[in-house]
């Protein structure tokens, strides 16, 4: 029997104490940032929206570089825009993750940057990087002045640094596009509790966990990205059936339809326009688009040195624009409903999600497939950063009681390349997530020493039609005939959906392991240099910042710990116990201090002197679980 | 940490080929419910990454648990016995001439895009398909792999039924593609 723990006072465990949490709904066209309020306040646990100090909720996703090393985001950024566009980056979701090998449409880096403003790598898979008069930028550092705006603002609301972020991402995002967004949260100093999928936070925002079971449709169109999610929903669990899209088709592409048009009407192309005059007709195009969810026809014009056009685009021409491009959304619909295996008739709920579902003929076509008018009752700009708050809220303990609980699947296929330049699936799509799956191989010729392991993402058959996601090499098999080594290869995919690969050869142990993260992303260093280089203005804003942080987690994990000794103390014998506690005696003797890497160090120590206590005590739980007793009685000690 | 192995008592189940799917989907929600990443959020790395393995383990017992084909082939693993699909082959020369046949009625009515042909294909390898499971069922049951005759049938009945699932896949693809 353990002795009962008594703190010192200010030390104390604190298991309801109110943390501030935020939901991030890093977009294409906009990103937003919302909160749960705190209980007893006056907005009781409801999630909010926080504006910015003008009372705009709406943060354009856009960035200028400026010469002088600032840099404006959001509406600064976009007034500027038209007439700096050789720094200023907008829409730059679409490069998330991305190599110039991923886009093959070259028109698409139009909405994100003049083409010629791209540094031409010579490693076409090398993530995309954008000349601008601050230097190179790449998509993932203007997410991250997107984010340090966004926590900026709501650790100015909420009255304190903010202590973990839940940030959203389109379902149909791959590994890279998923990992290029972690990145980002990391070069903004941001801790990220989880990344969670649009049409999921969605779901949430709705609350449909109320009624019983029931099958529900999220219908995701934003600025870039398209994406279609099928739920079942029961008490409170929100789980994924399946999930399709694009991650490269959007709203944007109504606007280059437009844009399209116009020049075609005017016969011009696109390149006797400069750099400005195009950047305008985009944000003219958009305007038209917007403007013709309300109005029958609109006017559109270009204003060049050599041209001046106008001309009048009706709905109808409008539609017949984007027809193809609603088409391949409906499309995809159909095939998630058949992943589910459902029908549309068995649907109860349709959600319709993002700016772009104010098209009237997406309306009229969701309408159509599913046959009932889809729900749009929360303001479709706001809901995916509204369910993040919501669950932010829930993952950092905040609502120790909550029900929710969101099961998520894969969206794309995982796999390695075999021989023949074929793909062999180790984790098929709409896999639920987390997920762990191991498949072995062998050599293939005699005496082979090495293996290549080359891990892909996609559905197609031949690797060169599948997203190359990194390689790794396992080295040091022993000699064998071929056939003979038994190379066991684990793919690991976490809650964020993103994946790490291992392999073994299991005769002789020799092991390789890979986070994969190398091809089209940034390297380990070059995000500690950015993160650095972000705070490169106030070093010691970054370095007290960097030290409070630290004292945090330091605190945290003692707490943490000190709750578990109290519950299940007596899982240790007496030498362990002693290790555990000099380790937390250590950490708090330097906690005080002012050298983060002494209480970081301490930290790891006291981490992986409990290793083992987290293991026995997940085991007792799971035991008893299994026996169907509650576990709280357990926890209590009553076993 | 220990993971339970057999997926009929960590999901509690009954280990028989036929499982309660309502039971088994609560059994999954109320385990993930508990164990589920999430719910460790705020707690140490140690405690977030065995989360994620139990997590993932719970996902793949209900997966196997779910599918025909996975769980006859779990139910053979705990009797000690391994099938290896990729390798496996089945001598039964009624039953490959059949499938013979089959193919070919298939190859046949999507070349010609039929869609009567293959409904009524789709039919047919589904009966099949329910049949070869109710054959295992009773087999496995009835003989618990007492002999290695016993074994060999089992072992193919398996094989059967992963060969009229895939195919019935394919048919349930084209027939959706060929309807919409």
């Amino acid at each position: 029997m353990a002795l009962l723990q008594i703190s010192e006072p200010g030390q104390s465990p604190v298991p309801h104490q109110f943390k501030r949490a935020i939901g991030i709904d890093l977009g294409t066209t906009n990103s937003l940032v919302a909160a749960v309020a705190n209980k007893g306040g006056a907005d009781n646990g409801i999630a909010k929206v926080i504006n910015d100090t003008e009372g705009r909720a709406i943060l354009p996703s856009v960035v200028n570089y400026a010469a002088s090393g600032a840099q404006y985001v959001g509406y600064e950024a976009q007034a500027i825009a038209a007439d700096d566009p050789f720094n200023t980056l907008a829409s730059f979701k679409r490069l998330m993750g991305r190599g110039l090998n991923d886009v093959s449409d070259t028109s698409q880096f139009q909405i994100v940057t003049p083409n010629d403003a791209l540094t031409d790598t010579a490693d076409k898979n090398d993530v995309i990087r954008i000349a601008t008069a601050a230097g190179e930028v790449t998509a993932t550092q203007a997410s991250a002045e997107i984010l340090k705006c966004l926590t900026a603002r709501a650790a100015d609301a909420l009255g304190g640094a903010i202590e973990g972020a839940v940030i959203t991402v389109p379902a149909y995002f791959d590994d890279a596009q998923r990992q290029a967004t972690k990145d980002a949260a990391t070069i903004a100093g941001l801790n990220v509790l989880r990344l969670i999928n649009e049409p999921t936070a969605a779901a949430v925002a709705y609350g449909l966990d109320k009624a019983d079971d029931r099958y529900i449709v999220v219908y995701d169109l934003g600025g870039g990205t398209f994406d279609v999610s099928i739920l079942q929903l029961s008490e409170g669990v929100f789980e994924v059936l399946s999930t399709g899209g694009n991650s490269a088709l959007g709203g944007d592409d109504f606007d280059l339809a437009i844009v399209q048009w116009a020049l075609s009407q005017a016969n011009i192309s696109a390149e006797q326009l400069s750099a400005q005059e195009y950047r305008r007709l985009l944000i003219d195009a958009r305007a038209a688009k917007e403007s013709l969810t309300d109005n029958d026809s609109v006017t559109v014009s270009i204003q060049s040195s050599s041209v001046t056009w106008a001309g009048e685009l009706t709905k109808v021409g409008f539609d017949a624009l984007i027809d193809a491009l609603v088409t391949a959304t409906i499309a995809a619909c159909k095939a998630s409903l058949n992943d589910a295996d459902l029908t549309a008739g068995e649907i109860a709920d349709v959600v319709l999600v993002g700016g772009s579902t104010r098209v009237p003929l997406v309306r009229e076509q969701v309408t159509a497939l599913f046959q009932q008018a889809p729900k749009t009752d929360v303001d479709p700009d706001q809901v995916v950063a509204l369910g993040a708050a919501i669950q932010a809220n829930s993952l950092i303990g905040n609502s120790r009681d909550s029900d929710l609980l969101l099961l998520d699947v894969i969206p794309l296929s995982l796999g390695i390349e075999t021989m023949g330049g074929l793909v062999e699936k180790i984790i098929h799509r709409n896999t639920s997530i987390p997920s762990t799956r191991a498949q072995e191989f062998t050599t293939y010729k005699d005496g082979q020493t090495a293996l290549a392991v080359h891990v892909v993402q996609g559905e197609r058959d031949l690797v060169s039609d599948c997203r190359s996601l990194a390689r790794f090499e396992l080295r040091g098999i022993p000699p064998m005939v071929a056939g003979a080594a038994r190379i066991e290869v684990v793919f690991n995919v976490d809650a964020d959906g993103i994946l790490d690969v291992s392999a073994k050869e299991t005769i002789t142990g020799v092991s390789a392991h890979v986070q994969v993260k190398p091809s089209y992303g940034l390297e380990e260093s070059e995000i500690a240099q950015m993160l650095k280089a972000s705070y490169s203005h106030a070093s010691e804003d970054r370095d007290a910042r960097m030290l409070a942080e630290q004292r945090v987690e330091a605190e945290g994990l003692v707490d943490a710990v000190n709750m578990a000794l109290a519950q299940d103390g007596h899982l240790l014998n007496d030498v362990e116990r002693a290790d555990i506690d000099a380790a937390i005696a250590a950490v708090l003797a330097i906690v005080g201090q002012s050298d983060t890497q002494v209480i970081s160090d301490a930290v790891a120590a006291l981490g992986r002197v409990t290793d083992t206590f987290a293991t026995r005590r997940m085991d007792q739980s799971v035991r008893a679980a299994l026996q169907g007793k509650n576990i709280e009685d357990v926890a209590d000690g009553s076993l | 940490m220990k993971l339970e192995h057999n997926f009929f008592t960590l999901m509690g189940q009954a280990q028989q080929f036929t499982v309660d799917r309502a039971a088994l989907k609560k059994r999954f929600r109320t385990l993930q419910r508990e164990y589920h990443p999430d719910r460790f959020a705020a707690k140490t790395p140690q405690e977030q990454r065995l989360a994620v393995q139990f997590s993932a383990h719970l996902n793949t017992a209900f997966a196997t648990l779910d599918n025909p084909v996975k769980r006859a082939t779990h139910m053979l693993e705990l009797s000690g016995v391994t099938i290896d699909h990729q390798n496996s082959t089945i001598k039964d020369p009624v039953f490959l001439m059949q499938q013979m046949e089959t193919r070919e009625a298939f190859d046949d009515a999507r070349a010609d895009n039929d869609l009567p042909a293959l409904e009524s294909l789709f039919n047919q390898v589904n009966t099949q398909f329910q049949a070869c499971q109710q054959d295992f069922a009773a087999l496995f049951e009835a003989s618990q792999l007492s002999t290695s005759a016993d074994e060999k049938k089992v072992r193919d009945t398996v094989g059967k039924m992963q060969f009229f699932e895939k195919l019935s896949d394919e048919l349930t693809s084209l027939i959706r593609s060929l309807t919409q």
